[in-house]
């Protein structure tokens, strides 16, 4: 298997930005296109009201009416916490809705490098990966009809006050579920019928389609939650003042839509290549490890591809959470919940040290990577080192006896490096050493030829340099020696660092390996503790989904819709970290468990029973069917 | 790296009993982390009963600091950590001054709790250099207006916070202790304000120092013909600052000082019309007699109703326009909040076959927290009949 026949980063970049615009543009059109004023009972009515002074009967009834204001007697008690009932399920339908709607996302992107390399397997991997995306969508689909109505026999006033606000949005939403199924279907069952000539060309479009129905359920679905966390178009009371336009757009609507088209590819690329760690895993042929052990290496570039630029959409996520409320996002990052973020570090540092060893182990496979396994080492310090700043936390809950102890509530050691400056630091320099894991990975298997490569190398080796003393030097001076707003502004300055190295280093490679010597390379020449990295992503992924997922929804504390709709449930509290903590491995674990169940459909399907006059004629050792 | 891949294929029921055990693993580490870090549970903000009959400047001040750390939300930004000016570390009565004096300073105050007020109901007023909202060069506030969402503090509850602020570094607390809420005052059974002239006397204790409509005590001057020696304003002032002029004969420190904050405005006007006209005045005459330009007779709700012309549209004590719903009847229909709200928030309930956006939605920035309360009072009091 030829390395060079997928090793063109660049182009994936390319293809992922184009998909990123394209997911944009299609959210964009369809949210403007759904605010024609058939689509605003409401706001037409708002508009009536306002402008007509003969008022009709009729037109009166459609006044502005504020949000409810329920008692706690308002909510249904079933005997058991009705919080907690939402959270998994609406948990689960977010998990399998991220997985169906991240799957065709890179697998359209497969198809494609298919049809560009004429390699077969691209397609045959991209089928596979289908395989596990259509039963993930009905399973989505069950949690998701689960969720709703858990939340109308729940929630009753907050479900009515939404169904008011969006009217007939969510219809529009039924209809394009109905469309999502429709193409979703002839996608993954044209597959074959539809793989040669000009018939592929209607293949790819089918999945451009799917993947632009996909993303506006998604951004639809998401100015729900954003209305809830920073309600737009209605008034101080609640009352719907603004067409349907004006309620999707709130401040937090495109850095929530952002954030999770992201990290969905990042985590339906940690899933699927749990998947081929699996097979590979369970391979009882070398072609079948090695085909299984390529296809997690590609799902762990996505993951890992998509995971780079997820710190930096949290970061105008956050921002834009400021500004739209201090408060808010002071609950979030300094308040109540600023511990999460220390379990945050544990997580996305497990992700990085699992990618990157991933990335060491699979250095084995060519015969090239001596030239860089020493570096190994010092990048695998510098991991270490940065996590373990990044976990420490600012101030400690302590006794008056260790206050004394200790001088103060900040220890000297850990209140310089509990802040975030440090943090700043430690992070970008995580990404800058992953970058550099993948980036001797992807050159271990080539040789430079082209005339210029000592200076192409050495301009590398400086941009390295200069983005890490750059990082170092205006975190440490602006973090420290400077106030609030400059350190704030700091961090805009360690994200360019970094993002210059990883663009800068995608291009550079892309022209100084062009024409490069190959050296061999082996699939399935890897270590089976490498294939357990691949599934401590997904795990970390799913956990920290969760835990996200949580933190964004707590900050509205005790309100349905923060501002206009109080919360008055007997669950309006925040709970403990712990307590939050066993909810996210419920979730965790349920999720495994109905991907296992996913996995094992998708083998089934391939898996062939011998007809019983068959069955002496056949060999002992093949009477087991099964696909490899 | 590679000395594994030789070995044997594990069968599939290995594999996955290895690789659910390896992620349940992971998945309980986690859930380890979380469980050791520390547990804090955030309750939703609690209304605090009051006991405003027992309450103290102590516990007055105690209710502001537990507002200040808990409802109020104040010190997650107020702190240490450069989010806002670190409030428990400066003397907020001597920053006040300071502020007031800058000349960017735009507001209304005149003192340190009239800022104090202003700063916490109207932020943006006076933003400390520093810490305005990014990219706003220090003129828009990031911090909330605590008297509206998500935070909501009550007047009683901003007054605490202030009282706190003034009191945490020595200052006096110059901010009045409230003696009545005024939601158990409309929710009362009792008359909520004295509607006659004899119930002013009775609820306030007067005929027992004071001789007057034909009785009394004589620890205090006998009011009979008080009308005929003082004007108006100096009954008024006699009643609400008792000792600042004391009559011949009569020691100072008797008459309690704090009926100016006991007595309803309506209450206050009643008694001095009466004691000046020196005459018994019934209920109608005092409380319901039309004046002659608003045709209301509550004198403090006259002025406002006059100043904001509501007769344009509004019939009031039976005259005015019919551009918005008639008040004669409102009290009966609508509580002391909804008629608050209707006034300073008119566009979010409509009354009904009237139109959205006609009456102006900024009487909450042109009325005073006392001129409103007069409104509402008298408008309560409407009940048709």
């Amino acid at each position: 298997m030829k390395e060079n026949h997928y090793s063109s980063p660049l182009m994936w970049l390319t293809l992922l930005l184009i998909m990123v615009l394209g997911f944009l543009w299609s959210g964009t059109i369809s949210t403007t296109d759904i605010s024609g004023e058939w689509f605003s009972g409401a706001v037409a009515s708002v508009e009536n009201v306002s402008t007509d002074t003969a008022v009709t009967d009729e037109d009166a009834e459609l006044k502005l009416v504020p949000a409810p204001r329920p008692t706690r007697a308002d909510y249904p008690d079933i005997g058991v916490s009705s919080r907690s009932i939402v959270w998994v399920v609406a948990q689960m339908h977010l998990f399998f809705g991220a997985l169906v709607l991240a799957v065709p996302l890179f697998v359209l992107v497969i198809e494609l490098l298919g049809m560009y390399t004429g390699d077969s397997r691209y397609d045959d991997m991209a089928h596979e990966f289908m395989k596990i995306s259509i039963t993930a969508y009905s399973i989505t689909a069950l949690f998701g009809g689960t969720l709703a109505l858990s939340l109308f026999l729940l929630y009753p006033d907050l479900m009515a006050y939404l169904m008011r606000v969006f009217g007939a949005q969510m219809m529009v939403y039924a209809i394009l579920f109905f469309l999502e199924s429709m193409v979703l279907y002839i996608y993954y069952y044209g597959w074959d019928a539809l793989r040669y000539g000009n018939a592929k060309w209607v293949h790819l479009s089918l999945g451009v389609l799917l993947n632009g129905v996909g993303a506006t359920l998604m951004v639809t679905a998401n100015s729900w939650a954003t209305f809830m966390m920073a309600p737009s178009g209605v008034n101080e009371v609640g009352a719907v003042i603004g067409n349907i336009w004006e309620v999707m757009k709130g401040p937090l609507w495109n850095p929530i839509n952002l954030h999770r088209f992201i990290a969905n590819i990042a985590f339906g690329g940690a899933v699927v290549g749990a998947y081929a760690a699996y097979k590979c895993l369970a391979a009882r042929t070398a072609e079948a490890r090695a085909h299984y052990d390529w296809m997690g290496y590609t799902s762990n570039f996505i993951a890992i591809l998509a995971f780079l630029p997820l710190p930096f959409a949290g970061y105008w996520l956050m921002a834009e959470i400021y500004a739209y409320s201090q408060q808010m996002g002071i609950t979030a990052m300094g308040g109540i919940l600023a511990w999460l973020f220390i379990i945050q570090a544990v997580l996305i540092g497990t992700i990085l040290l699992a990618g990157n060893y991933y990335l060491w182990s699979g250095m084995s496979r060519t015969e090239g990577s001596k030239r860089y396994q020493g570096f190994i080492k010092y990048i695998a310090v510098v991991l270490v080192i940065c996590f373990l700043i990044w976990v420490t936390p600012h101030t400690l809950i302590l006794t008056s006896g260790e206050i004394a102890a200790l001088g103060g509530s900040n220890h000297p050691l850990l209140g310089a490096l509990g802040i975030m400056p440090a943090k700043n630091i430690a992070v970008n320099l995580m990404l800058i050493f992953t970058f550099m894991s993948f980036q001797i990975y992807r050159r271990s298997d080539k040789v430079a030829t082209v005339s210029w490569a000592k200076a192409g190398n050495a301009l590398m080796v400086a941009i390295y340099a200069v983005a890490i003393v750059n990082i170092i030097f205006v975190g440490v001076y602006y973090g420290y020696f400077t106030n609030t707003v400059y350190k704030v502004g700091s961090s805009v300055i360690q994200v360019v660092s970094t993002l210059t190295v990883i663009i800068c280093g995608v291009v550079l490679d892309a022209f100084l390996y062009r024409k490069a010597k190959t050296l061999p390379s082996h699939w399935g020449q890897v270590s089976n503790r490498a294939q357990y990295a691949l599934f401590a992503l997904p795990i970390a992924f799913t956990w920290l989904m969760a835990l996200m997922g949580y933190v964004r929804s707590s900050v509205r504390t005790h309100w349905h819709v923060y501002t206009v709709m109080k919360d008055t449930s007997p669950d309006n509290f925040i709970p403990t970290i712990g307590y939050a903590g066993n909810m996210m491995t419920i979730v965790t674990v349920m999720f495994v468990l109905f991907v296992l169940f996913i996995f094992w459909i998708a083998n089934l399907s391939g898996t062939k029973q011998i007809p019983p006059y068959a069955i002496n004629k056949v060999p002992a050792t093949e009477r087991v069917g099964g696909a490899a | 790296m590679n000395t594994e891949q030789t070995r044997e294929p594990k069968s599939s029921g290995n594999v996955l009993a290895k690789s659910m055990g390896f992620s349940l693993g992971l998945a309980l580490l986690f859930t380890l982390v979380a469980n050791l870090l520390p547990q804090v549970k955030g309750e939703a903000p609690v209304e605090q009963e009051v006991d405003l009959g027992a309450l103290t400047i102590e516990s007055f001040v105690a209710l502001g600091e537990s507002i200040f750390t808990g409802k109020g939300t104040c010190s997650l930004c107020h702190n240490d950590l450069g989010r806002a000016p670190d409030i428990l570390a400066l003397n907020m009565v001597e920053v006040a001054i300071q502020h007031l004096k800058d000349e960017r300073y735009k507001g209304n105050a005149v003192d340190a709790e009239s800022y104090l007020h202003e700063s916490l109901v109207d932020p943006g007023i006076y933003v400390v250099k520093d810490f305005g909202k990014k990219g706003s060069n220090d003129t828009i506030s990031p911090m909330p207006a605590v008297n509206k969402a998500p935070i909501e503090l009550s007047e009683i509850e901003i007054n605490a916070v202030i009282a706190y602020l003034q009191a945490k570094d020595g200052n006096d607390v110059t901010v009045p202790l409230p003696i009545e809420a005024p939601e158990v005052e409309i929710q009362s059974a009792e008359p909520i304000v004295a509607g006659t002239i004899e119930e002013v006397l009775a609820k306030y204790n007067c005929q027992a120092c004071h001789k007057v409509l034909g009785s009394g005590g004589d620890l205090g001057p006998d009011l009979e013909q008080v009308g005929m020696h003082l004007s108006p304003e100096q009954i008024r002032q006699s009643i609400i600052d008792p000792d600042v002029e004391i009559t011949k004969g009569f020691p100072p420190g008797v008459m309690p000082q704090n009926f100016a904050e006991q007595m309803r405005v309506k209450e206050l006007d009643m008694l001095v019309t009466f004691l000046v006209d020196g005459e018994m005045a019934s209920s109608e005459k005092t409380a319901r007699t039309p004046s002659p330009g608003t045709g209301v007779g509550n004198s403090e709700a006259e002025k406002v109703i006059a100043q904001f012309g509501c007769q344009a549209c509004h019939i009031i004590s039976g005259s005015g326009g019919e551009l918005g719903p008639s008040l004669e009847n409102v009290g009966a229909h609508l509580d002391a909040d909804q008629i608050r709200q209707s006034i300073i928030e008119p566009n979010v309930v409509l009354t009904e076959g009237f139109p959205s956006g006609v009456m102006p939605p900024n009487f909450a920035e042109q009325m005073s927290d006392a001129q409103l309360d007069a409104l509402v009072i008298f408008l309560v009091e409407q009940k048709g009949g």
